[in-house]
């Protein structure tokens, strides 16, 4: 690579070409439902080649996800308005005949346990077990026994994606980490 | 992916990071939300929303690899980021091109960096009463970037191995102006 | 009791279209269901259902069209069919019709909320 005129110490162009391997669309920054708006609309153009049924699934997991991070994020700013957003990375890719769509937000460390627990124990259960968890966590949630409803979110993800989620938690200083989740879904779903 | 993911979180200062399509008109809503996160001065907001629907605007019209949105309409890909340091906003943006593409553009560049605003200003002038080229208002662009973010529009080609460029602007916007 | 009328909106946020009616008892949920307050919005519905199930005591077809609803929309949902089973057992006239978007997932959600509230529910496929 020849490079005719070099004034960073920050790449781009390595920046771009990161992202830009099997990435089709990539968004870091704050999230709220305007910005999903964008974010998805820009999805659902790239992902053009895929059938009816995959696309509904990938909107399906986008709102979820994208939405666990707008309200979850231990990063967060405030618009003018005084609106808090929270801030985190969306992140939609192909690898062969799948999308893969990983959504990544800073934590702080105190409040990721019952989070990863509640992965464990999503990706441990069959379908049929997940269905009926997922109606139980529905009755908790409705007799107020359930304070956070990301997670029902996140069995509807399960449900909808048809793999594992797939969770990796990195550290980034004593009190944080940075968490993200990553589902496939098939190009050529059918059912 | 995973690892992209997190570069994200590890290369530092980037306050936003957008790959993908440029779609002005999708993404001029993105321009707006973002609009107060940064920043609480009005003058800058202002600022950052400009330069942000310009560069969107340059990729869109100007970047080799392309995608067909749904009503037909061609637009560019490419990356844009925004970086935040203690006393200034970095706009970068980055895209594909080809070396007949990259030449005018880098002198102009290189033109709009060697005047003075007053020169600029009149430099605007002109090129607004001269025929829309064949992208419309590019020629325009890159000098209202440079006035409203009253700092040199920098630049940074890359070849890549498939013979085509990577083309690389950035521009500061001062926090306290 | 007066009829509700809600024009179905997709901009940033997704209002379904939603169409009661006093005289008949003819209910519509369609659309897409993600919102900005969805207690808030589904709160109007249940008032209705609550005020026509006491006072009207009429027979209720209930017809859902929805393409998408997320998850907060989806609790709401299954409260509306609470209430509608209630009815049923205290000797209401009680018709639900579910209308999936033709796959296997979809087919396992009105599935779910049978299982999950109990009421007969007829499934009914078609393309959205």
């Amino acid at each position: 690579m020849e490079k005719v005129n070099d004034k960073y110490d920050f790449s781009l162009y390595e920046y771009h070409n990161l992202l830009h391997q099997n990435i089709l669309v990539s968004y870091k920054g704050p999230i709220d439902e305007r910005i999903m708006t964008v974010i998805g609309d820009n999805i659902e153009i790239v992902t053009n080649d895929s059938t009816d049924k995959a696309r509904s699934k990938i909107f399906k997991i986008f709102m979820e996800l994208a939405q666990n991070v707008w309200l979850y994020s231990a990063e967060s700013c405030t618009t003018l308005s005084g609106r808090r957003l929270g801030m985190g990375t969306l992140v939609i890719g192909e690898f062969g005949d799948s999308y893969t769509f990983v959504t990544g937000n800073v934590v702080r460390n105190t409040d990721i346990e019952p989070v990863i627990e509640k992965c464990e124990i999503i990706n441990s259960l069959d379908r049929d077990s997940l269905r009926e968890y997922r109606r139980e966590q529905r009755r908790l949630a409705k007799d107020g026994k359930n304070k956070n409803s990301g997670n029902i979110g996140l069995i509807q993800v399960a449900l909808t994606a048809e793999s594992p989620l797939d969770i990796e938690l990195t550290p980034v200083s004593d009190e944080e980490s940075f968490f993200s989740i990553a589902v496939k879904i098939k190009k050529s779903n059918s059912k | 992916m995973e690892s992209a993911v997190k570069k994200h979180r590890t290369v530092d200062n980037i306050a936003i990071s957008y790959t993908g399509i440029f779609d002005t008109e999708i993404l001029s809503v993105l321009a707006k939300e973002i609009e107060g996160t940064l920043s609480q001065d009005d003058k800058v907001n202002k600022k950052v929303f400009k330069i942000f629907i310009e560069l969107a605007q340059n990729i869109s019209f100007y970047s080799l690899e392309r995608e067909v949105n749904s009503e037909g309409s061609d637009m560019g890909v490419g990356t844009m980021i925004i970086r935040n340091f203690d006393t200034y906003f970095e706009f970068s943006t980055g895209n594909k091109t080809t070396m007949e593409n990259i030449i005018p553009v880098m002198e102009k560049c290189d033109n709009i960096n060697s005047m003075s605003r007053e020169k600029l200003r009149e430099y605007r002038r002109l090129q607004r009463n001269m025929p829309a080229g064949e992208k419309g208002g590019g020629n325009i662009g890159l000098i209202q970037v440079a006035l409203t973010a009253s700092n040199p529009i920098q630049y940074s080609l890359v070849k890549c191995e498939d013979g085509s460029y990577f083309y690389i602007v950035s521009v500061r916007i001062d926090k306290d102006k | 009791m007066e009829d509700i009328h809600i024009e179905g909106v997709h901009e940033a946020y997704f209002t379904p279209t939603v169409n009661f009616e006093v005289a008949t008892g003819k209910c519509e949920i369609s659309g897409e269901s993600y919102l900005e307050e969805t207690t808030k919005f589904y709160s109007r519905l249940f008032e209705w259902i609550k005020a026509y199930t006491s006072t009207i005591k009429g027979p209720l077809v209930f017809d859902f069209k929805l393409s998408y609803f997320n998850t907060s929309s989806s609790k709401c949902l299954v409260d509306i069919l609470d209430m509608l089973k209630s009815y049923k057992n205290n000797g209401g006239d009680v018709t639900v019709n579910w209308y999936y978007d033709d796959s296997d997932e979809e087919l396992e959600e009105v599935d779910d909320f049978i299982l999950e509230t109990g009421l007969q529910i007829n499934k009914i496929p078609m393309e959205f």
